[in-house]
């Protein structure tokens, strides 16, 4: 079944896993962002490192947190997944939307094939291409997992 | 003192003393890396476990603030920001002007200058913080003097968020910071628990 970003967004980022959602703009993403926003603490941050710090301290008060950026994103927010959210040791699952390899936009085909090497650098969890195998990256992402991924190429 | 640089009304020190001062232990304190979380360090020897010392990630104690008073476990959260870490993330205003809840409260030590990597100048002696914060819909005061400071904490006792540009000079840091950041981490989460059991209570 071709996975569409409300739906997995809808299935993973429920209520009763997180108080919190963090989010930057991410194309395809505005259907969920809306929805969340009537069950959860929907957050719009303005870049995503500082999506990165709130959820940070999001859970140094114990609150469940995950943020949602675009893989353009994932380069901006290094320094603070280095430097503050591992450092601190401050879990929280990244949801990283891929635009993919055959996106209509040339400058974000590109971004998804060398921001797929930071990916790995950074240790990403789980590779989801479809929506076989949505259940268990959910779990993984409930367990406080760092970083899950969505591609939809 | 760092030569050549401007000489204004109150040192970090004497900032950060007089908030510290100004707080209780149920207050959180949260300092951005460099001279102002070392010199934190000094000032809040006698309890620790209030302050998270930044020790990277310049830009963010104003966002990482901001998540920690959402959750409300702890007191006034406290954001000790320099004008060049705030000016790395002004973004983070907007944010705090939209989402803030009651007990944020932002000091910027504003002493116009990246005094941590040698005093290179931050431009914000030719830029008017306080009216970029109030742009944000935040209220900006300012301090020029420790009296400034005390009002500015005793007037917030249950309101926020609210920022405060501290006027500072340039000064020599105080020593290292030492401890690991897992235990600066495990010992702030700690009081942070202990604090909430206790401000729960009848």
């Amino acid at each position: 079944m071709k996975l569409t970003l409300s739906t997995f967004l809808s299935s993973v980022c429920t209520a009763d896993r997180f108080d919190y959602v963090i989010v930057v703009p991410a194309s395809g993403a505005a259907a969920f962002y809306e929805q969340a926003a009537s069950r959860q603490q929907v957050v719009f941050a303005t870049s995503e490192e500082e999506a990165i710090a709130i959820a940070s301290g999001i859970t140094l008060g114990q609150g469940r947190a995950t943020v949602c950026m675009q893989q353009s994103g994932v380069g901006n927010c290094l320094n603070t997944v280095f430097t503050l959210a591992d450092a601190y040791a401050l879990m929280f699952p990244i949801l990283v939307l891929d635009r993919g390899r055959r996106d209509d936009n040339e400058v974000q085909r590109v971004s998804s094939v060398r921001t797929e090497t930071l990916l790995n650098t950074l240790g990403a969890q789980f590779f989801l291409m479809d929506s076989n195998g949505m259940t268990a990256c959910a779990e993984r992402m409930a367990a406080k997992e760092r970083w899950s991924v969505v591609c939809l190429s | 003192m760092v030569s050549g640089l401007p000489q204004l009304a109150m040192d970090r020190l004497t900032l950060l003393r007089t908030i510290w001062e100004s707080t209780t232990k149920h207050d959180c304190l949260i300092s951005a890396l460099g001279f102002l979380s070392r010199d934190l360090w000094s000032v809040s020897h006698i309890d620790r476990a209030r302050c998270l010392y930044c020790l990277g990630s310049m830009g963010s104690v104003l966002p990482l603030g901001l998540g920690l008073a959402l959750t409300k476990k702890a007191g006034r959260v406290v954001c000790l920001e320099g004008d060049g870490s705030l000016l790395m993330n002004l973004g983070a205003l907007i944010s705090a002007a939209r989402y803030g809840p009651s007990g944020l409260l932002v000091v910027i030590s504003d002493n116009g200058v990246y005094e941590s990597t040698g005093g290179q100048a931050t431009r914000a002696a030719a830029v008017d913080l306080s009216a970029i914060i109030r742009g944000t819909g935040l209220p900006a005061e300012e301090a020029i003097n420790t009296e400034d400071v005390r009002r500015f904490f005793e007037h917030v006792s249950m309101c926020g968020p609210r920022v405060l540009v501290a006027k500072t000079s340039v000064q020599e840091p105080g020593p290292r910071i030492t401890e690991s950041v897992i235990t600066i981490r495990n010992r702030f989460v700690q009081r942070i628990n202990t604090s909430q059991q206790e401000l729960e209570q009848p």
